[in-house]
């Protein structure tokens, strides 16, 4: 009798994994479900001239990445920190001119994963949609074209291809069959639009597990190449059903980076190389505390 | 600038204000219609639940981010995207949904806010200043896409002021009525009837039927049609006379921080004026 290979490796493992790439794709949204742990372990391990192609919607996960210098190119639909106000690593880095952006929106970022993701090479939208905005104008890569059925204008939104997808599961075997749970579940075009897929989880599981709850399982695991027991790993954006965001340290680092401190973060943060350390340096009542929040 | 939420009635914080109002207009106008609020969204939010338990009974809502259909929360969670402005929904609706239909025009009804919103409608929230070296990056584009193909957009500030009430927008976002009268209807699917009103810190406005130029419609107490213009970028559409937004009912604020907003989320809401 053979066993399946595991393809759990550890964290730093995966940083060295992500930080090859150069087109990285995430999930989550806003501030839930962003792969936390990876981001910082890519960030470690030197992470650089990145594109991204965030969610439709993002916050520290992005920000992060950009205001740490990893970050070339941005695809963008929106980037904020909501009630707490705009992205400050994201605003800094456009308006000194160190970040090139591609100015899109929900339909550009999601239908030009679901094209990668479907093999198309582009999914055209009626006209309607964009005329009425500057989105042509300002990015070059909406192309107006012809319905060639019946003559009407559309625009083309090519298909976004990544290298590496990265999200954070609740729940995921040893084989990459992972659970997402709450979301608007953009996990599986994401990763089926990347070459290879690395997942963060909460809680390995068994593969029993996985049988027995298959109706669960968002995402099958025949294209993710890696698996990390991470803990805590969207901290501090929420983990549905496991903890809530953390806003007090949304809040620490939205200061620091808007005041300049960015590198006094990334040094208490970011710099600590195992899950542990980080969740030391954020501390038990916290992460305890969170879990109410869930 | 000045902190509205502070300078309202001890009863009522703006914001409150501002939810009770939405919730009025979706008795009115939207009941048993479909539609949803967005990121950054709470007074929305908060409106359209109050809507489900007393104007609009029929309603049916989107929150956005969590991907809930008709939620029933009653501690009013601070972003749409919270999993707990989930709970208790009906149904939930996958990111593709929602883009298929704001492609397809499935939405009746929808609130958008922007870094400026100009005298003709249009929104904007990519940015200010000259592109790409923004003077001022905004947020990117998101879902105000769809103020061009939602049957009712229906537009919100916190902020009423000169710089976010603007004459004309930097870029646009999000379609208004793009350069006033039949203009919208040139650029955009002909099935929607472009935004029906702004809700601000200092009043409500609508829009004149022909030019589709921004109006004064209510101020809200404690303020003059004078001070709204002096805080707004461009010549507002003035009415002979101008009512004041109904103050909210005793009934209302009860069912609204009873069963909607129990941990008086919308007491601090930033609100501000000027």
């Amino acid at each position: 009798m053979a066993e399946p290979r595991s393809k759990v490796v550890s964290l730093d493992e995966a940083g060295r994994m992500i930080a090859q790439h150069k087109v990285i794709s995430l999930a989550g949204s806003h501030s839930v479900n962003s792969p936390m742990a990876l981001i910082r372990a890519a960030i470690r391990n030197g992470a650089t001239g990145l594109t991204i192609i965030p969610p439709v919607t993002t916050a520290i996960a992005a920000d992060l990445m950009i205001a740490a210098g990893c970050v070339d190119t941005f695809y963008l639909s929106y980037i904020g920190f909501e009630t707490l106000g705009f992205a400050p690593g994201f605003r800094a880095a456009v308006e000194s001119g160190k970040l090139k952006v591609i100015e899109g929106d929900e339909p550009f970022v999601l239908l030009g994963t679901r094209a990668a993701a479907g093999g198309w090479p582009f999914i055209p939208v009626p006209a309607g949609v964009y005329d009425g905005t500057d989105l042509p104008r300002l990015n070059p890569l909406l192309k107006k074209i012809k319905d060639p059925h019946t003559g009407a204008d559309c625009y083309a939104i090519p298909a976004l291809h990544a290298d590496c997808c990265i999200l954070h599961a609740q729940e995921c075997d040893e084989l990459g069959n992972a659970q997402f749970w709450g979301g608007n579940n953009q996990e599986p075009d994401k990763a089926a639009a990347a070459k290879t897929v690395i997942i963060s989880t909460e809680r390995i599981v068994s593969i029993d597990h996985t049988r027995k709850h298959v109706d669960r399982v968002t995402l099958p695991g025949h294209k993710v190449a890696a698996v990390v027991h991470a803990p805590y790993g969207a901290h501090p954006t929420a983990s549905p059903g496991v903890y809530g965001a953390d806003e007090p340290h949304l809040k620490i680092y939205f200061d620091a980076v808007r005041k300049g401190e960015t590198k006094s973060y990334l040094d208490r943060f970011v710099a600590p190389k195992t899950q542990a350390e980080y969740l030391d340096q954020v501390g038990l009542e916290t992460l305890f505390a969170l879990q109410e929040n869930a | 600038m000045a902190e509205a939420a502070k300078s309202a009635s001890n009863d009522y914080s703006i914001p409150e204000l501002m939810t009770v109002a939405m919730a009025r207009v979706l008795g009115e106008r939207e009941d048993g219609k479909l539609g949803g609020v967005g990121a950054a969204a709470v007074v929305p939010m908060a409106a359209a639940r109050l809507a489900a338990l007393t104007t609009a009974p029929n309603l049916w809502w989107f929150c956005g981010g969590a991907s809930g259909l008709n939620p029933t929360f009653d501690r009013l969670p601070k972003s749409s995207a919270d999993p707990r402005a989930a709970l208790g929904s009906t149904g939930k609706k996958n990111m593709l949904d929602v883009v298929d239909m704001g492609i397809t025009g499935g939405w009746d009804w929808g609130f958008n806010g922007g870094l400026q919103i100009d005298m003709y409608g249009n929104i904007n929230m990519i940015g200010i200043g000259t592109y790409p070296q923004l003077k001022v990056r905004g947020p990117g584009t998101v879902g105000t896409i769809w103020t061009g193909t939602l049957r009712r957009p229906y537009l919100y500030t916190m902020h009423h002021a000169s710089r976010v009430l603007v004459e004309k927008c930097d870029y646009i976002s999000g379609p208004g009525y793009i350069s006033g009268g039949t203009s919208r209807w040139e650029k955009v699917q002909n099935t929607t009837e472009g935004p029906q009103l702004l809700f601000t810190p200092m009043a409500i406005l609508d829009f004149d039927p022909a030019s589709k130029r921004m109006r004064l419609k209510s101020v809200h107490p404690g303020y003059s049609a004078d001070d709204v213009q002096k805080n707004t970028g461009f010549e507002l559409v003035m009415p002979a006379s101008v009512p004041m937004t109904a103050a909210p009912t005793a009934e209302e604020l009860f069912v609204l921080r009873r069963h909607v907003d129990r941990d008086g989320v919308l007491k601090n809401v930033r609100a501000t004026i000027g």
